[in-house]
């Protein structure tokens, strides 16, 4: 336990992503020293879920269902994340310029540009921003289409200017779905993209799968290509801790 | 004619949100009849009211925030009869325990029927639409350290009914509870 325990408000707050990428950051390095309050955050992404669930679009009469959602959650949110990501990738790729706090979040690094860029480096002093992770814990069929377009974009990119690039995918949360054998809408995309791009790693949270078999009382299989962690939220905070540009999505 | 177009393109992105209104007026009061006559009221405000929007872009919260107003004035209106903080909110649409998952809707609705109206309020809005803070500030008319608060009060709530339930019923929801143990 460490002594600066973060607050209830700011772990909801942490889960909710109302931080701006240095206080994440922050969050993140408290969650992870700590077993006890790593587990206190799944169970906070997983009433968030549940909640969701219980009044999930099924629900709604089909007399009301109509063209609703564009925003998919978070105002205007998605619009940003891929181009955060294709920005990533062209700033990455490019080796443009750019400083350690621009790298943080998506929101910076899509306002980067290559005249206004720094120097690229870790917070280590190692040259090297090639590496992202996207931590995936809330994406419809729809927004899981884009991000796959995206990081296919990204790697595309990084080809044609011969570049190497490493991108992780934590998955979580209400995006289980996405990686599960028996209910992703992408199984053959997600397979190709792993077999065609040695950079591309999608792992999946082991704990976020437990708790789904549990809920179901059956045991659930990751897609065959997916990496199985024990904890998402840890896995992301240990590889933000390294340097990696971290990307919620 | 551009600001005729504007207009029509409001409108339709407010008929357009009805479902999403529906959805958190039935998490807020749990009753489908309720929950109809509130997205109705809201919708028609809103469209009435259209040409004071300020802000385009704050369309969404600002349509929300008629809805929580007419929510407000449904909840005065029933002061002198009953009061809708205290009052038991039937779980009429629920379906039946029969399968896991809808056990678990069952049991997340009754355990958010249990919470106050601020804080069932303030879940919706995060939970189900997905508005931030802010945005949930100015539907609610609150400070944001408000919304922050009662968010934190009633997941914590939330998550001890869960917990009860599970125990006294069901393993299903014994899930809320991420322990290794």
């Amino acid at each position: 336990m460490t002594d600066r325990r973060p607050s209830e408000e700011i772990l909801n707050a942490f889960v909710d992503g109302e931080f701006s990428p240095e206080d994440r950051l922050l969050t993140l390095k408290s969650i992870a020293g700590d077993e006890q309050l790593s587990h206190e955050v799944c169970d906070l992404y997983q009433l968030k879920e549940l909640v969701g669930m219980a009044y999930r679009h099924d629900v709604v009469p089909p007399s009301l269902r109509g063209p609703v959602r564009a925003e998919g959650g978070r105002s205007g949110w998605w619009k940003g994340i891929a181009a955060g990501v294709v920005a990533v990738a062209l700033v990455a790729v490019a080796a443009l310029e750019m400083s350690t706090e621009q790298r943080v979040g998506w929101q910076d690094i899509a306002d980067t540009t290559p005249t206004d860029a720094g120097p690229l480096m870790t917070p280590d002093g190692v040259k090297d921003a090639r590496q992202v992770l996207l931590h995936v814990t809330d994406v419809d069929a729809a927004e899981a289409k884009i991000l796959l377009d995206d990081i296919e974009f990204m790697f595309e990119t990084a080809w044609l200017h011969g570049q190497e690039l490493q991108v992780q995918m934590v998955v979580h949360g209400t995006a289980m779905d996405l990686v599960r054998a028996d209910l992703s809408p992408f199984p053959n995309r997600i397979r190709d993209l792993v077999h065609t791009y040695s950079g591309l790693t999608v792992t999946a949270c082991g704990q976020s799968r437990a708790r789904h078999e549990r809920a179901e009382g059956r045991t659930i299989e990751f897609l065959p290509w997916v990496k199985e962690v024990e904890s998402g939220v840890r896995e992301a905070a240990q590889k933000q801790g390294e340097g990696w540009t971290y990307i919620r999505v | 004619m551009a600001t005729w177009l504007a207009q029509r393109r409001l409108r339709q992105q407010v008929c357009d949100m009805r479902a999403q209104l529906y959805r958190t007026a039935f998490a807020w009061c749990h009753d489908a009849a309720l929950a109809d006559d509130l997205v109705q009221e809201a919708i028609i405000k809103a469209l009435t009211r259209l040409k004071t929007l300020q802000d385009e872009a704050a369309l969404k919260a600002w349509v929300f925030r008629i809805m929580t107003n007419c929510y407000r004035d449904w909840g005065r209106r029933q002061k002198d009869t009953v009061d809708v903080d205290t009052m038991e909110l039937a779980c009429e649409d629920c379906p039946e325990a029969q399968t896991e998952r809808s056990r678990v809707v069952h049991d997340v609705r009754c355990a958010m029927a249990q919470l106050s109206d601020d804080h069932r309020q303030v879940v919706a809005l995060v939970d189900l639409e997905g508005f931030a803070y802010a945005e949930v500030s100015e539907v609610l008319e609150v400070p944001i350290g408000t919304v922050m608060s009662r968010l934190s009060r009633a997941r914590t709530q939330l998550r001890k009914l869960l917990l009860e339930q599970a125990a006294a019923t069901s393993p299903t929801l014994r899930l809320v509870r991420n322990r290794h143990d």
